[in-house]
């Protein structure tokens, strides 16, 4: 699964904490789902999406 | 209160519970080894309400369980081989042959408790008679727990006495095959 995270994530001016603080989740997770080393369940996936203000197939992409 | 401290006071915590504990148990106080204990669990249980970040996510528990799966496995596999060791030189030393059944016994019972908790989280959701699960769970481990004391409790076992095996209790397993040598 291929995500845009990082560029959303910048294009909105917050910071890896901020993020996760929005998600539930630690900060560690959301450096690996930067890095796409994680795939998230569908909840988190939803949750980080409803944080960076984006809609779900904008930020996640299955290849 | 930080997640970071958290793990600080954690550890400062278990520090002085394991010195406590040990001076109590050296010193034959078992009753303040409950009494530290259910203290460190308080102390514990408040300082993590204190914190305000989030301490464990999806991704944690995802690895958790695999970790304690893989701890299992290996600890599952050291202990049977140990104990396999231990009953096979059993002649060497009289503490072997309880050795090895200390050994294949928790085995048994981390697999049994293994089982159960698998299958009560795999079912939790789906489960109607949630309580008779766990009431049956109990009662299985409860069980096995007596057994257990009773088999390896040094009460009723076989002892050795002027070169012959002599009873003591009522002891579970059969009279050692080895032959009785009075230290």
């Amino acid at each position: 699964m291929q995500n845009h995270i990082r560029e959303l994530r910048q294009a909105r001016g917050m910071t890896q904490e901020e993020l996760a603080q929005k998600a539930g989740v630690r900060r560690e997770t959301i450096v690996f789902l930067e890095q796409e080393k994680y795939n998230p369940s569908l909840k988190l996936a939803s949750d980080v999406a409803k944080a960076l203000k984006a809609p779900i197939t904008e930020v996640f992409e299955i290849r | 209160m930080t997640a970071h401290s958290l793990k600080t006071a954690k550890i400062v915590v278990f520090i002085i519970s394991a010195a406590l504990a040990a001076y109590a148990t050296a010193t034959g106080r078992y009753f303040w080894l409950l009494l530290i204990f259910v203290v460190a669990s308080m102390v514990l249980f408040m300082l993590r309400r204190r914190v305000k970040e989030v301490l464990a996510d999806e991704r944690d528990r995802a690895v958790a369980g695999q970790a304690a799966l893989v701890a299992m496995y290996g600890f599952c596999w050291i202990a049977a081989c140990a104990a396999l060791a231990a009953f096979a030189l059993r002649s060497a030393n009289q503490y072997n042959e309880t050795i090895a059944l200390t050994l294949a016994y928790s085995t048994c019972v981390l697999m049994v408790a293994y089982s159960l908790v698998y299958r009560f989280y795999d079912r939790l959701t789906h489960l109607k008679h949630r309580g008779w699960f766990i009431a049956v769970g109990l009662i299985l481990l409860a069980v096995i727990a007596i057994g257990g004391l009773r088999l390896l409790s040094p009460e009723d076992d076989w002892f050795c006495e002027h070169g012959q095996w002599v009873k003591h209790g009522n002891p579970s397993i059969p009279m050692p095959s080895l032959p009785c040598k009075d230290n």
